[in-house]
């Protein structure tokens, strides 16, 4: 057939469905944006992963005069200190770079961390214990070097500040399942509600589709102005979405969030560009294939 | 042209056949009548003739193919080469004369110059010539079923099937389809029409093939309705 014939067929078709053709539009709309901000999500995390596992290091406390862990006899030597000092070098390239914190370095980072707050009064310059503090390549190579160090006499503890974080990033895993799992059901919705649109052309033409087969029209000529229809109507749906995706980048992670949390990376827009194809692919996927399914139900030669 | 060998149909849930072992040959060019009262089998023979059913029993062939061993994708080219025409004329109420008429050539991809040619021809062929811009609801009943005829008619059939055509028309616009389906016939279309419209039969002295109950009871050449009752 001749595409401007085609065209034509395809609008009249809109508009003659037009209630349902708006459903479908915003059905499409809106689980596209789950489904985009699911994606998103999962990149955020990935990100805030990559920016704070790029911070964390593994400190290395020492004993001091009160400690009573077992590898702890009073404070540390200078040789234990020297043996400790010379273990972690030993382990490069596992551990990129160290350095040395005093119990006097330890004040002062402690009274700039809680400055104006009154427990600094409480804390005397010797109670915080010096230590090391290593970098890794990788923060889940922990084990390596907690296995050589946390044993050797004058370490109290090893921390992995891995730890701390593994919560709050078990948190935004959960969010990220539950969006998910709201913008599959939403997709499943709109393959329902395409199917029934389809459903509902299809019945209000069967006139033209039985005249069309008898003069011997092919299938893919009968079903394409339906599932160019379907189409249409997802790709101004995912517009829709992508609209919304960007927006929100630009409104309210650019303008509102990333001035006041200066301490999370955010989503970039390589990010939300990288994941706008896929909304498109996924809105126009399905909803060829939930059309096509549908039109060999109910449009057989 | 069209070969019935044999040729039953039964319908699941139904307990006679629709046709029970029908053997017919209809040449190329011929006009043939099939007649017969309401469920003595006509529509199931038409129906078989454009694969819209498929047979129990027996082999159909159509212009030297093999209808029962045609694939479902092959139908639609199978069907460009005959014309069918229904009761109630099935045109398109939102689309003009013309663009009904079109659309036989619009959906087998005619170029847009092929349907400028060939469209005012076969108005002109129907008899609707200036009035290719009115809709089918401001047209007479005969005069929408030439449209449908005209729609049929556009790709050059060599077969043209006709079921009950002027099942809703009154005699005197019958009889001016009629005349029209005869032109045609004589351009050397095979036309095969289903009909109980006595006086037409009568008329037009053509073939008959009379059924009645899924058998064929009479093929006579140059026949008329009323010699049925004997």
């Amino acid at each position: 057939m001749r595409p401007s014939f085609i065209a034509k067929e395809l609008g009249t078709g809109l508009r003659r469905n037009l209630t349902m053709t708006i459903a479908l539009v915003v059905s499409v709309a809106v689980s596209l944006t789950l489904f985009g901000t699911a994606l998103l999500m999962r990149t955020q995390v990935e990100r805030m992963k990559g920016y704070w596992y790029d911070k964390i290091e593994v400190s290395i406390f020492l004993c001091g005069p009160n400690s009573t862990a077992a590898t702890c006899t009073g404070t540390v030597t200078d040789e234990q200190r020297a043996a400790i000092q010379a273990a972690i070098q030993g382990l490069t390239p596992t551990v990129q770079a160290w350095y040395y914190e005093s119990s006097a370095q330890a004040y002062e980072r402690f009274k700039v961390q809680f400055k104006g707050s009154p427990i600094i009064a409480n804390v005397s310059p010797y109670a915080l214990p010096e230590s090391f503090r290593a970098k890794l390549d990788d923060p889940n190579h922990f084990e390596t070097i907690s296995s050589v160090v946390s044993t050797m006499p004058g370490v109290e503890t090893v921390q992995d500040q891995r730890k701390l974080l593994q919560r709050f990033f078990t948190i935004l895993h959960g969010m990220q399942t539950i969006a998910l799992g709201i913008a599959i059901a939403m997709l499943f919705v709109t393959v329902l509600l395409v199917m029934n649109t389809v459903r509902i052309a299809a019945y209000a033409r069967r006139r033209e589709t039985s005249i069309m087969r008898s003069v011997g029209a092919s299938n893919m000529s009968i079903r394409l102005p339906f599932i160019l229809e379907a189409v249409t109507a997802a790709l101004l749906g995912a517009s829709a979405a992508a609209g919304i995706m960007i927006g929100m980048k630009q409104y309210v992670i650019d303008q509102r969030l990333a001035p006041n949390m200066s301490y999370i990376a955010f989503v970039t827009w390589e990010d939300v560009l990288a994941m706008l194809p896929w909304l498109f692919a996924a809105g126009v996927g399905t909803t060829v294939v939930a059309a096509s399914f549908t039109l060999r139900r109910y449009l057989r030669g | 042209m069209i070969i019935f060998d044999h040729v039953s149909k039964e319908y699941k849930h139904s307990n006679r056949p629709a046709l029970s072992d029908i053997n017919l040959t209809i040449s190329q060019g011929e006009f043939v009548f099939l007649v017969g009262s309401s469920g003595s089998g006509k529509s199931s023979l038409l129906r078989l003739m454009v694969k819209e059913e498929k047979a129990t029993d027996g082999s159909i062939e159509v212009d030297g193919i093999n209808v029962g061993k045609l694939r479902n994708r092959k139908v639609p080219a199978f069907r460009r080469n005959m014309g069918i025409i229904f009761q109630d004329f099935r045109l398109l109420p939102t689309k003009s004369v013309f663009d009904n008429v079109a659309f036989g050539m619009e959906v087998i991809g005619k170029s847009r110059k092929e349907i400028r040619e060939r469209v005012p021809e076969v108005l002109e062929l129907v008899g609707l010539a200036g009035k290719e811009k009115r809709l089918p609801t401001e047209l007479s009943g005969g005069e929408q079923q030439r449209v449908a005829v005209g729609r049929a008619f556009v790709n050059n059939p060599k077969l043209l099937l006709a079921d009950e055509p002027t099942g809703n028309l009154d005699p005197a616009t019958s009889v001016g389809i009629m005349k029209l389906l005869d032109r045609i016939n004589r351009t050397g279309t095979t036309i095969v029409m289903a009909t109980h419209d006595v006086a037409i039969v009568d008329q037009m002295r053509k073939r008959i093939v009379q059924l009645d109950r899924g058998h064929i009871v009479r093929d006579q050449e140059r026949g008329i309705y009323g010699e049925m009752a004997q």
